[in-house]
């Protein structure tokens, strides 16, 4: 059994009255248990170019093939998608479902669990409408995928 | 100009051939810009009993409220709404109209002059000045701005999760413990964030922020 742990820290010295810090850690388990995720999908990079501005799959929740999907809204699947570009302006959508969730800015990095709810249509894409230059997503997956 | 870092460090020795050691540090700026985020709800937590297993609404768009919209009157069947000028109300496309005869979901369609706006959908009744109540929803968060959304499942018991949903698609389970950080859109005034704790066999604690600009 693996042990995989995400930390987070937030920290402002005068986003309010008081100064703001926050720590969290999770040590990442299967649904429901307390056993330890033991996939990895490894850390992925896609290049966009300026000319790339339609939306596209970023992660399939079908990534195993035709058998059915690898990724199922009844287990424990992080995804962490980071916008390693540099131009302030320039951003990426991300979308699940049709659904818009969030602009990632140059630098952002968003860490959340992914449930697939819909086998074929849960994917995660992205839209790089706008960029000014080229656009570099780093993407990883950590989970169960489907196993028993 | 405030200056806010969130960090996320994933670090594991053995699930993978090779140790997996991931940190990764941003500033939070406004949208397109390299100045600090300047708004934060400060952290909330909700806690929902075990027979609450309906959808809970956890942020809303529209969480700064509505304005009244003074003397406000209009013809049945129609979206042109005349008023009292109001200096004190700034409207925009875009902004939730609720009241008496107003539809669902009925939007600001137009802002056609300081006495006049002209709504998404017709009335479903006539509305005369100083009569009913109707009120623009102040959206404190829009789709082009930069707000990042802090959720945690502070609850204890393996065996339980919240479901994370924005506009009725689900996100994913947070397990007890777990813990997600995200940008969000509020790309219409219906992409509130929902949690369902359906199956949940103790009470479950749900802590949660927003850290943005809002609709500066």
């Amino acid at each position: 059994m693996a042990t995989t742990t995400a930390a987070f820290t937030l920290s402002s010295s005068d986003i309010a009255p008081s100064p703001v810090s926050k720590s969290t850690t999770a040590t990442l388990t299967k649904a429901g248990t307390t056993t330890g995720l033991e996939q990895c999908d490894g850390m992925s990079r896609r290049i966009l170019l300026t000319s790339e501005t339609s939306i596209m799959d970023l992660i399939s929740a079908q990534a195993a093939g035709a058998t059915g999907g690898a990724y199922t809204v009844d287990k424990a699947n992080k995804v962490y998608i980071c916008n390693s570009s540099t131009s302030d302006v320039d951003f990426v959508l991300i979308t699940m479902y049709g659904e818009p969730i969030g602009r990632l800015y140059a630098g952002d990095w968003m860490f959340f669990p992914w449930g697939p709810g819909h086998a074929t249509n849960s994917d995660i894409r992205i839209t790089a409408a706008s960029q000014t230059s080229s656009v570099i997503i780093d993407y990883m997956i950590i989970g169960q995928r489907n196993e028993a | 100009m405030p200056t806010t870092t969130a960090t996320i460090t994933l670090s594991s020795p053995d699930i993978d051939a090779f140790p997996l050691d991931v940190t990764s540090t941003t500033t939070l700026y406004n949208a397109g810009l390299d100045t600090g985020v300047e708004h934060t709800t400060g952290m909330n937590r909700k806690i929902i009993k075990a027979d609450d297993t309906g959808p809970v609404q956890l942020i809303s768009t529209i969480i700064g409220g509505v304005f009244m919209v003074k003397g406000a009157s209009f013809s049945s069947g129609n979206a042109v709404v005349t008023q009292s000028a109001d200096t004190t109300v700034t409207r925009k496309v875009g902004q939730a109209i609720i009241g008496t005869n107003i539809a669902d979901s009925t939007t600001i369609l137009s802002v056609d002059s300081s006495t006049q706006f002209t709504m998404d959908k017709n009335s479903t009744g006539a509305v005369s000045s100083g009569e009913g109540s109707v009120a623009i929803a102040y959206n404190k968060y829009t789709a082009n701005k930069a707000n990042k959304i802090y959720i945690c499942n502070s609850s204890t018991d393996d065996s339980d999760y919240v479901v994370v949903t924005i506009n009725a698609e689900d996100i994913g389970r947070l397990y007890a413990g777990d813990w997600m950080l995200m940008p969000w859109s509020a790309a219409t005034s219906l992409s509130n964030i929902f949690i369902t704790a359906a199956t949940q066999t103790s009470t479950a604690i749900v802590d949660y922020m927003v850290i943005g600009e809002g609709d500066s």
